[in-house]
C-alpha cells in the first residue's frame, strides 16, 4: 500500500483498523479460553449472535467466522429451530493441539512480556490482599490452594489456578485487578499446564512447585504480610513464565 | 422495599402449594414486576435486587436466583451465576454471609463491601432479609448497592458534619470516607490506632455500621 510518507505508515499501524483476521482470532481465542477455564459450562447456551457481537464489540460477521472455527474444533454446536441456539461442548480436558499451536506461534519475547504483566498484576493483588483480606477470604484462598494441589488433570489444574488468582484480586478488594487477572488467565493461563513431548515428570514437578507457591501465597496473605505476599506472587508468576518459555522451546525443537 | 419482595415471595410459594402446583423457577416469574419497580424507584443507589432461593425448594433446580441487575445500560438483566457444584466457578451462595446471616438470625444483614466474583463482579454491599412462610425458611430477598453510588450519597450527608468522617462496617472495613487517610475497602485494624483515636465513633441506627467523625 503506497504511503505519502513513513509517518503515514506509522499512523496506519497505530490507528488503522485491526485486520479482520486478527479480530476473528481474538474472538475465537477468548471463547476457547473461557470454555477451557470453565467459565462457560458444558451444554450452556451462548447468547444470541447479535447479543454476543454487541457485547464483544465486534461485527456480527467477525463473530460468525469465529463461531465457524469453534464449530470446526468441536467446541460449540448450533441447533436450529424453536429451541435453537449455539451450545458449548466442553471437552473433558485441555485441547492440547490447539494450545500447542498457539504457544508455538508466540515468541519468547511475547511470553516474557506477558509474564512481566502477570508479575505486576499478581504482585500488587497479593500485596493488597495481605493488607485488606478478611479472615473468611483468607480461608478461601487456603482452600483453593489445596484444590490446586489435589487437581490431577491439566484442565483441573488450570481452572483451580485460574480461580485462585482471581480470588486473590478479589481479596485485594479490586474489581479491575480481578478483571485483568481473568483476562490473562483466559489468554495465556492454560498453556503452562501442558505436558509437551511426553515429559510428564516435568509437568508433575511444575504442578508441585506451583501448588506449594500458591499455598505459601495464601499463607502470606492470611498472616497479613504484604511484602512477603507480593514477593511470593511475583516469584510464582516468574516460575510460570519460565515454564511457558521452556515449553515453547520444546515445541520448536519438535519441528523438522 | 426488600420486605415487599420477601412477602410476595412467600405469598407465591403459599399460593402454589395451596392449589397443589409444583414449585418451579417459572413460579417466581411474577416477582419480576415488583423487582423492576424497585430498581426503577432507587436507580441511584440500588443496582440489583431480587430473591435467592433456599436449596431444594424448587422442583426443577436445586439452586436458583430470581435476581435482576441494572449495572449495564438498558433494561434490567437477570443475574445468572454458575450454579454447577462441580465447577470451580460454582457460585455457592449457600455459603455467602448475605444468605446465611438472615437464615440463622432474625435480623437483616448488610454484607460488604466485597467483590462479587461470579455474580455481578462489581464492588458492592448486599442487603438481605429472610423470606419465611411461618417458620419455614424460603431463601432471602435483597438488594445490591454499588459502592460508588453509596459514596455519593454518604458524601452529601457527611458534608453537613463539617468534619472528616469515615463510614465502616462491623469488620472495620471502610465503606466511604471523606478523608484520604482511609480509602474505601481498607481495613481499619488495631494498627490504625492513632487514626481511630482522632475520631469519635457512633453507631448507625438500624444498620451494622459505624460512623467515625474527626474530633
Amino acid at each position: 500500500m503506497p504511503f505519502a510518507s513513513p509517518a503515514d505508515a506509522v499512523r496506519v499501524a497505530v490507528f488503522g483498523p485491526l485486520g479482520n483476521q486478527a479480530r476473528v482470532d481474538a474472538i475465537a481465542g477468548r471463547l476457547r479460553g473461557a470454555i477451557a477455564l470453565g467459565l462457560i459450562g458444558n451444554g450452556e447456551q451462548l447468547p444470541s449472535e447479535d447479543r454476543l457481537a454487541t457485547s464483544l464489540g465486534v461485527s456480527p460477521v467477525s463473530l460468525r467466522e469465529a463461531l465457524v472455527r469453534l464449530r470446526a474444533d468441536g467446541l460449540v454446536q448450533t441447533r436450529r429451530g424453536n429451541r435453537g441456539g449455539t451450545f458449548v461442548l466442553a471437552p473433558a480436558d485441555l485441547v492440547t493441539d490447539r494450545l500447542e499451536h498457539d504457544l508455538n506461534a508466540m515468541t519468547a519475547y511475547q511470553l516474557r512480556d506477558l509474564g512481566d504483566l502477570r508479575g505486576a498484576l499478581s504482585g500488587t493483588a497479593a500485596r493488597r490482599a495481605a493488607e485488606r483480606c478478611s479472615a473468611k477470604a483468607a480461608a478461601r484462598l487456603d482452600a483453593l490452594a489445596g484444590s490446586l494441589a489435589g487437581a490431577r488433570t491439566a484442565s483441573e489444574r488450570y481452572r483451580a489456578a485460574g480461580r485462585f488468582c482471581v480470588e486473590v484480586a478479589a481479596a485485594a478488594q479490586s474489581v479491575r485487578l480481578a478483571q485483568l487477572e481473568l483476562e490473562l488467565q483466559i489468554t495465556i493461563g492454560a498453556m503452562a499446564w501442558l505436558t509437551v513431548n511426553g515429559a510428564g515428570r516435568d509437568a508433575k514437578t511444575f504442578h508441585a512447585e506451583m501448588s506449594e507457591g500458591y499455598r505459601q501465597l495464601a499463607t502470606a496473605v492470611g498472616s497479613g504480610d504484604p511484602a512477603g505476599a507480593r514477593d511470593r506472587a511475583e516469584r510464582n508468576a516468574e516460575r510460570t513464565t519460565d515454564r511457558l518459555v521452556e515449553l515453547h522451546y520444546r515445541l520448536l525443537d519438535r519441528l523438522p | 422495599m426488600i420486605a415487599r419482595f420477601a412477602t410476595e415471595y412467600a405469598e407465591i410459594v403459599a399460593g402454589a402449594r395451596h392449589v397443589g402446583d409444583p414449585l418451579r423457577r417459572a413460579t417466581l416469574a411474577p416477582l419480576r414486576s415488583a423487582i423492576a419497580a424497585a430498581l426503577a424507584d432507587e436507580p441511584r443507589l440500588v443496582t440489583g435486587a431480587g430473591v435467592v432461593v433456599c436449596p431444594d425448594l424448587l422442583g426443577d433446580a436445586p439452586l436458583w436466583l430470581e435476581w435482576w441487575t441494572t449495572s449495564a445500560p438498558g433494561p434490567p438483566q437477570p443475574l445468572r451465576p454458575n450454579l454447577d457444584p462441580a465447577s470451580v466457578w460454582f457460585y455457592d451462595y449457600t455459603e455467602a454471609e448475605w444468605f446465611t446471616a438472615p437464615r440463622d438470625t432474625a435480623q437483616r444483614s448488610l454484607v460488604g463491601p466485597y467483590v462479587d466474583i461470579g455474580g455481578t463482579n462489581d464492588y458492592m454491599l448486599t442487603l438481605t432479609m429472610a423470606a419465611r412462610l411461618g417458620t419455614e425458611f424460603l431463601g432471602v430477598a435483597g438488594a445490591d448497592i454499588a459502592i460508588d453510588s453509596l459514596e455519593l450519597v454518604v458524601r452529601q450527608h457527611t458534608r453537613r458534619l463539617g468534619a472528616h468522617a469515615i463510614l465502616v462496617n462491623t469488620e472495620g472495613r471502610v465503606i466511604a470516607s471523606s478523608t484520604g487517610q482511609a480509602h474505601p475497602g481498607a481495613l481499619l485494624s488495631a494498627s490504625r490506632a492513632p487514626l481511630l483515636e482522632r475520631h469519635s465513633a457512633s453507631a448507625c441506627p438500624g444498620l451494622p455500621l459505624t460512623l467515625l467523625v474527626a474530633r
